[in-house]
C-alpha cells in the first residue's frame, strides 16, 4: 500500500468509527428507561422527582442530544467511557479485564480451526470429486448447519455432565475450562474455513503454471508443496484475520453456555441490565478491534505477496 | 458435481446418527450418576461434626445477588452476612431462636420504646480495630442514614452510649427490636475507615471471614479473619462462586468444582440421593413466593384480581411441577410459622368456572375471538408479569400461571429480567405482576414483612395497595407485645389482604442444601442469613 | 412441460425443493399434523419421557414436545422469511439507488454499510434486540438492521457494472425515463444473483434468529420456537435430554434443507461462483 492509500484508509476508518460512536450513542439515547432513574435505583435510593432532576442535571441529561454526544465523545477520546451502572467500575477497566479471556478463547479456537481445516481443505481439493472430497464436504455442510449453542449443550452434557472430564461451572480461564468452548467455536468455524481452503487450493490448481509444471513432468507432490500451497496461503491469511475479528465479537453465545468470563457474556449481561455505558463502550471497543485487525490483514498482503507491489 | 447430492446426504445422515448415539449415551450416563447404592445419605448435621482439619480452602456455589458489598444498598447486606463477613448484634440459631452475637444481652422498657443492648467486649474488626459501643452506634447511624428500608423496621429517635450499653429510644413502640437488629441490614461495620471502598472491596466487619476480592456476578473470595472473637476459624480461604444456572450449579457439585451448593431444588435430588459422597439437608422454608399485583394499572379492578387468583391451580404447580418441593400458598405467612394458616379462609381458591363468571360480570369479553378477553371498553388486555432468572422455580410458577390463565381467557405476557432490573421495575412501578421471593420472618417474626409489603406508605409497596384497616392493625401490632394478641392481629391482617385479592401467593418452597461429605459443619438456618459460618471446615 | 424437464435435469435442486416445500407444508398444516395443542399444558404430565402418549416426551409444563417442534417450524419459517424478505427488498433497493445515482447518497449509504460490515453482526443484533425488548418482531428488526448492508453492497456493485453497458447508454439517449431503465434493464439483470444470495442466506438467518431466542432476546414463552425450547431444555439437561435433542434436530434438518436448496440453486443459476 502506498502512503497515499494508507492515508485514505485511515481517513475511512476514522469516518466509520465516528459513525459507529454516533450510532451507539443514539441507540442508547433512544432506548426506553431513564438513565438517571436507573442509576439512582441501582444505588438504592428511591428516585424522588427532585432527586431525578438533580441527577439528570449532573449527568447532563437535560442538555440537547448533540451536546451530550460531544461530551461523551470527549470522554472517550481521553480514555474515559464512563462508569458501568451494574459493576460500579470504570467501563475501560471492565472491558480490559474481560478482553483477555476472550482473546485467549479466540486464539485457542483459531488454532484448533487451523489444525482441522487446512489439512481437510487441501485433502478435499486434491481429491476433488472423489470420496475424500465428498466426505469432507458433507461434514463441513453439517458443520455450518448446526447451531453452535446446540453443539455447546451437547458437548457439555457429554464431557461435563456424563464423563466429568471438564469443568462445567466456568468462571475460570484455565486450560480445563478452555477446551470445550474452544472446540465448540472451532467446529462451526472450521466448517466454513475448510470450504474456503478447498476453494483457494482449487483455484491455484487451475492456474496455468500448474498445468505447465505437470507437462514438464514435475511430481504432483512437489507441485502441491512448492507452488500451490504457498500461493494459496495468501487469501487464507486474510480470511484467518477476518475470522479472528468476528471471533472476538461473536463468542457471546458460547461464552454464555460455558460461563466464560469474556466480553461476549459480559455484553449480554450488560444489555439485560440496561447498563448503557458498558454497552456503548463494548460496541465501540469491538469496532476498533475489528478495524485494526482488518488493517493489519491488508498490510500483511504487502509482505506476503510481492506480486501486488509489482502490479501497482 | 450436481450428482454429488446423494453422497452429501449420506454423509450428513451418518453424522446425524453419530450425534444421536452420543446423546443417548449421555442420557444413560446421567441416570447412572444418580442411582448408586440406594442408601439414604441424609445425616443429621451433628454427626458431621467429628473433627475439622485446620486450614484448607473451599468453594461454595451461590447465585449472584449483589452488585456491590455495600450493606446499605438494596438487600446486599444479606450477602455480606451469608459470606461470613458481617455480623449483627443479635443472630438467629438453627431453630430460629434469637441468640446473642455482638450484643451479650438486651432488655426493653414495658412500652417498647426504650431498648438497651449490652455490647460484647473484646470483639475486634477484621482490621484489628476494637469494636466499642461508640463504633456500633456510628455503624448503625450510618445504616439509618443510608438505607431507606430502616423505617419498615423501627422508628429511631436517638441512640445513647452508657458504658458498655447502647440504648435505643424509639418513636414508635417496637415489640421486636432485637429481632429487627438481627436483620443483616444492621450488621456492624468499622466506620473509622474509608467506607466508600466497601462497595467493591468489601466492608470491614467482625465475622469469621474478611473479603479478599469481589467481582460481581463472578466470585467473591474471603479469607480467615485473624482477629475473630469467637474461636478459631477453620479455613484459610473460601471462594463464593456465582453460578446462576441451577443445572450448572448441580453439575459443578458433582464434578467437585464446588463443595457446597445453595439453592438447589427437588429436581436436583435425583442427582444426589443415595450417593455417599453428598449430604442433603432440607428445611421447610420460611420463604414465600408471591406476585405483587399493581393496582395502579388494569388490576385495580378487584374482579379481575379475583378471577386471576381463581384461575391458578397452585396444587398442581407445587405438587407436580415442583415435585412437592413447595407447600401450596394462599396467605402471606406460611404454615411453618404458627399464625393460623389453617383457619384463614381463602375465597379465591382454584375455581376456573368461577373465574370465568367473574370476568363476565366485570365486562371482560372476548370480542375478537382470539381466545383472550378484552377490557370492558374493548381495548386489549395483556398482563405484564415480570420475573427474574436466578431462581428456577419462579419461572415454573410464572409459566404455569400463564398456561392456566389462558384457559380462562387471560393473556399474560412474561417479562424475564435480571434481578437488578426487577428491582428497578418494582421501584418504578413498571409492571402488572411482579414476582417476589422473600424470607417471611426476617426479624424472627412476620411483622416487618407484613409492614414492608402491605403498609400503604411503605417504600417497597409500589402496587398502590392501600387498606386503612390493614394500616391500622399493623400500627396496633407494633405496639402489642403479648404473644396471643399478636397472633390474632397477624391473622386479621392476613385475612384482609387475602380478601382484597391483593397479592398472588404461589407457595412456600422447601429449601435444600447439598454439600460434599468432605465438608463438615454445614447447617441450614431457617433465617438464611448464614451460609459460610465459623463451623464450616474440611473433614480430616 | 418445460418446468418438469428443468426439474428432471436438476435432481439435487428438485429433491431439496420438495423437502423445503415439505417443511413449508409442515408449517402451514401444523394444526392437522401436530398430535396435540402446543400450548396445552397438562401439568400432571410434566417432563414425561418419550413414549406412546408423547412421541417426543413433554416439557416442564407438560406440553407435547413433538407438537411444539412441529409448530416451531411455523415460527421459524415465518420469522426467517420475513427477515430475508425485508433485507432483500430493503438492501437491494438501497443498493440500486446508491449505485445508479451515486453522489452524496452513495457515499452516505456505503459508509453506513461499511460500519455494519466492520462489526460482528450478532453482537449488534443482540444489542438492538436487548434495547428494544425481547420479542420476535424486534429480533427480526435487529437482525435486519445489521444484515441489509450485504445486499446493498452486492446490488450496488452489480448496478455499477450494468450501468456501464451500452444498452443502458442507448436507453438513456433515446429518452427512456429513469424509472423505466431501472425496471426494464437494471433489475432484470441483477435479480438472479440477488435471489441466489437470498436463498443461500436462509439457513444462516434461521440460525441467527434461533441464537437470539436462545439467548432470551427473541421469542418469549410460551411461543413454540426452537431456540427458546433449547434454552428451556437446558435446565433439565441431565434429567430430560429429549427437551434438548428434538428441537436441535429440527433446526439442523431445516437449516440443511435450506442450505442445500440455496447451494443447488446457485449451482444452476450462477455456476461461476463455485
Amino acid at each position: 500500500m502506498s502512503k497515499k492509500q494508507m492515508g485514505k484508509r485511515f481517513l475511512q476508518i476514522l469516518i466509520v468509527l465516528m459513525g459507529i460512536s454516533f450510532f451507539t450513542f443514539g441507540l442508547t439515547y433512544l432506548s426506553p428507561g431513564d438513565p438517571a432513574e436507573i442509576m439512582l435505583s441501582e444505588c438504592g435510593n428511591l428516585p424522588t422527582p427532585e432527586l431525578l432532576e438533580q441527577t439528570r442535571a449532573e449527568l447532563g441529561l437535560d442538555k440537547p442530544f448533540l451536546v451530550q454526544y460531544t461530551t461523551w465523545l470527549k470522554g472517550v477520546l481521553t480514555g474515559d467511557m464512563g462508569t458501568s451502572y451494574s459493576f460500579k467500575v470504570p467501563v475501560v477497566q471492565k472491558l480490559s479485564s474481560c478482553f483477555w479471556p476472550t482473546l485467549k478463547l479466540a486464539w485457542m479456537s483459531l488454532l484448533i480451526m487451523v489444525v482441522i481445516s487446512i489439512p481437510l481443505g487441501i485433502l478435499s481439493a486434491v481429491y476433488q470429486n472423489q470420496w475424500p472430497d465428498y466426505l469432507v464436504r458433507a461434514v463441513t455442510f453439517l458443520g455450518v448447519s448446526v447451531p453452535s449453542f446446540w453443539i455447546g449443550l451437547i458437548l457439555l452434557s457429554i464431557f461435563g455432565v456424563t464423563l466429568r472430564w471438564v469443568s462445567v461451572s466456568g468462571g475460570s480461564t484455565d486450560m480445563k475450562s478452555l477446551i470445550l468452548p474452544a472446540v465448540t467455536l472451532a467446529i462451526a468455524m472450521s466448517a466454513k474455513y475448510t470450504r474456503q481452503v478447498r476453494i483457494a487450493v482449487l483455484d491455484e490448481l487451475r492456474q496455468d503454471y500448474v498445468t505447465g509444471a505437470r507437462m514438464r513432468g514435475a511430481k504432483e507432490g512437489t507441485i502441491l508443496w512448492k507452488h500451490v500451497l504457498p500461493n494459496a496461503m495468501l487469501p487464507l491469511v486474510t480470511l484467518l484475520g477476518l475470522s479472528l475479528g468476528s471471533l472476538l465479537g461473536g463468542t457471546a453465545v458460547v461464552e454464555i453456555i460455558y460461563n466464560w468470563p469474556g466480553m461476549g457474556s459480559m455484553a449480554v449481561k450488560a444489555i439485560s441490565c440496561r447498563d448503557y455505558p458498558l454497552v456503548q463502550g463494548y460496541v465501540l471497543w469491538i469496532a476498533i478491534l475489528y478495524m485494526v485487525i482488518n488493517l493489519l490483514v491488508d498490510l500483511s498482503y504487502n509482505f506476503l505477496d510481492p506480486r501486488l507491489k509489482e502490479e501497482r | 458435481m450436481r450428482q454429488n447430492w446423494l453422497k452429501k446426504v449420506i454423509g450428513v445422515g451418518l453424522s446425524a446418527v453419530l450425534c444421536m448415539s452420543a446423546l443417548t449415551g449421555c442420557g444413560g450416563g446421567g441416570a447412572d450418576a444418580s442411582s448408586g447404592n440406594g442408601e439414604d445419605s441424609t445425616q443429621a448435621p451433628a454427626e458431621q461434626e467429628s473433627q475439622a482439619a485446620q486450614g484448607g480452602e473451599l468453594t461454595i456455589g451461590v447465585t449472584s445477588f449483589a452488585d456491590t458489598l455495600e450493606p446499605t444498598e438494596q438487600y446486599f447486606s444479606w450477602v455480606v452476612s451469608r459470606y461470613g463477613v458481617g455480623e449483627c448484634l443479635v443472630r438467629f440459631d438453627e431453630s430460629g431462636e434469637m441468640v446473642p452475637c455482638l450484643a451479650e444481652k438486651w432488655t426493653n422498657s414495658e412500652d417498647g420504646l426504650t431498648w438497651t443492648f449490652t455490647i460484647r467486649q473484646g470483639v475486634q474488626f477484621s482490621n484489628g480495630n476494637d469494636m466499642t459501643p461508640e463504633m456500633v452506634k456510628a455503624s448503625l447511624e450510618r445504616t439509618v442514614q443510608m438505607s431507606d428500608r430502616v423505617p419498615e423496621f423501627f422508628d429511631l429517635d436517638k441512640m445513647e452510649v452508657d458504658g458498655q450499653d447502647l440504648i435505643f429510644y424509639l418513636k414508635r413502640p417496637n415489640g421486636n427490636m432485637a429481632g429487627s437488629l438481627a436483620d443483616p441490614l444492621f450488621l456492624i461495620v468499622d466506620t473509622s475507615v474509608d467506607d466508600s471502598a466497601f462497595a467493591m472491596e468489601g466492608p470491614i466487619c467482625t465475622g469469621p471471614y474478611a473479603v479478599e476480592s469481589f467481582n460481581p456476578t463472578d466470585e467473591c473470595v474471603v479469607v480467615r479473619n485473624e482477629h475473630y472473637w469467637d474461636g478459631e476459624v477453620p479455613l484459610d480461604k473460601v471462594t463464593l462462586k456465582c453460578i446462576d444456572d441451577q443445572t450448572t450449579r448441580s453439575m459443578a457439585l458433582q464434578t467437585d468444582e464446588i463443595q457446597i451448593a445453595y439453592n438447589l431444588k427437588t429436581e436436583n435430588l435425583v442427582e444426589f440421593e443415595g450417593n455417599d459422597a453428598y449430604h442433603i439437608q432440607e428445611l421447610q422454608s420460611l420463604r414465600s413466593t408471591y406476585a405483587f399485583m399493581n393496582q395502579n394499572g388494569v388490576l385495580e379492578d378487584i374482579k379481575l384480581r379475583q378471577a386471576f387468583l381463581r384461575g391458578l391451580d397452585k396444587e398442581t404447580y407445587c405438587g407436580t411441577l415442583l415435585e412437592g418441593g413447595a407447600t401450596v400458598g394462599k396467605a402471606p405467612v406460611p404454615p411453618t410459622l404458627d399464625f393460623g394458616f389453617d383457619q384463614l379462609k381463602d375465597e379465591n381458591g382454584y375455581d376456573p368456572d368461577g373465574a370465568k363468571k367473574l370476568l363476565e360480570e366485570g365486562g371482560y369479553k372476548d370480542s375478537d375471538g382470539d381466545g383472550f378477553v378484552e377490557m370492558p371498553d374493548g381495548s386489549p388486555l395483556e398482563l405484564n408479569f415480570v420475573i427474574y432468572t436466578s431462581r428456577e422455580e419462579l419461572k415454573v410458577y410464572a409459566e404455569a400461571a400463564q398456561a392456566s390463565l389462558k384457559e380462562i381467557g387471560l393473556n399474560v405476557k412474561l417479562d424475564t429480567v435480571s434481578y437488578e432490573t426487577l428491582l428497578d421495575k418494582r421501584d418504578s412501578g413498571d409492571y402488572d405482576l411482579l414476582i417476589w421471593n422473600v424470607l417471611v420472618a426476617n426479624t424472627g417474626d412476620p411483622e416487618n414483612y407484613l409492614r414492608e409489603n402491605w403498609y400503604s406508605t411503605s417504600g417497597v409497596n409500589t402496587t398502590g395497595y392501600n387498606n386503612p384497616k390493614v394500616d391500622k392493625l399493623l400500627d396496633e401490632l407494633a405496639a402489642t407485645f403479648e404473644e396471643d394478641a399478636r397472633k390474632d392481629l397477624v391473622m386479621q391482617i392476613q385475612q384482609l389482604i387475602m380478601d382484597d385479592a391483593a397479592t398472588v401467593f404461589f407457595g412456600y418452597e422447601t429449601t435444600y442444601l447439598f454439600s460434599s461429605t468432605q465438608v463438615t459443619g454445614v447447617h441450614m438456618y431457617p433465617m438464611d442469613y448464614y451460609w459460610l459460618t465459623k463451623d464450616i471446615g474440611l473433614a480430616q | 412441460m418445460k418446468g418438469l424437464k428443468f426439474l428432471a435435469q436438476h435432481k439435487q435442486f428438485t429433491l431439496f425443493l420438495i423437502l423445503a416445500l415439505a417443511a413449508v407444508a409442515v408449517a402451514v398444516f401444523a394444526p392437522w399434523i401436530a398430535p396435540k395443542d402446543p400450548y396445552d399444558a397438562v401439568m400432571t404430565d410434566s417432563l414425561q419421557a418419550p413414549g406412546d402418549d408423547y412421541l417426543c416426551g413433554t416439557d416442564k409444563m407438560g406440553r407435547d414436545v413433538l407438537s411444539r417442534v412441529i409448530y416451531g417450524t411455523r415460527t421459524s419459517l415465518i420469522m426467517t422469511l420475513c427477515l430475508v424478505a425485508v433485507i432483500f427488498v430493503l438492501g437491494t433497493l438501497v443498493g440500486i439507488l446508491a449505485g445508479y445515482f451515486g453522489g452524496v447518497m452513495d457515499a452516505v449509504i456505503m459508509r453506513i454499510a461499511d460500519m455494519c460490515i466492520s462489526f460482528p453482526g450478532l453482537v449488534l443484533a443482540i444489542a438492538i434486540a436487548g434495547m428494544l425488548g425481547p420479542n420476535m418482531v424486534n429480533a427480526v428488526i435487529a437482525i435486519s438492521a445489521v444484515s441489509w448492508t450485504k445486499y446493498a453492497r452486492l446490488s450496488r456493485s452489480m448496478v455499477l457494472k450494468i450501468r456501464k453497458c451500452q444498452y443502458i447508454e442507448a436507453a438513456v439517449s433515446t429518452g427512456t425515463t429513469t424509472g423505466n431503465i431501472l425496471l426494464k434493464y437494471v433489475v432484470p439483470n441483477m435479480i438472479t444473483t440477488m435471489v441466489v444470495t437470498a436463498a443461500t442466506d436462509m439457513g444462516s438467518m434461521m440460525l441467527e434468529l434461533a441464537s437470539l431466542s436462545f439467548l432470551g432476546f427473541g421469542a418469549t414463552a410460551p411461543t413454540p420456537e426452537w431456540g427458546l425450547m433449547l434454552n428451556e431444555g437446558r435446565t433439565y439437561i441431565a434429567k430430560a435430554p429429549w427437551l434438548m435433542i428434538y428441537p436441535g434436530i429440527a433446526i439442523v434438518i431445516v437449516v440443511i434443507i435450506f442450505n442445500m436448496l440455496g447451494d443447488s440453486l446457485r449451482d444452476i443459476l450462477d455456476p461461476r461462483q463455485e
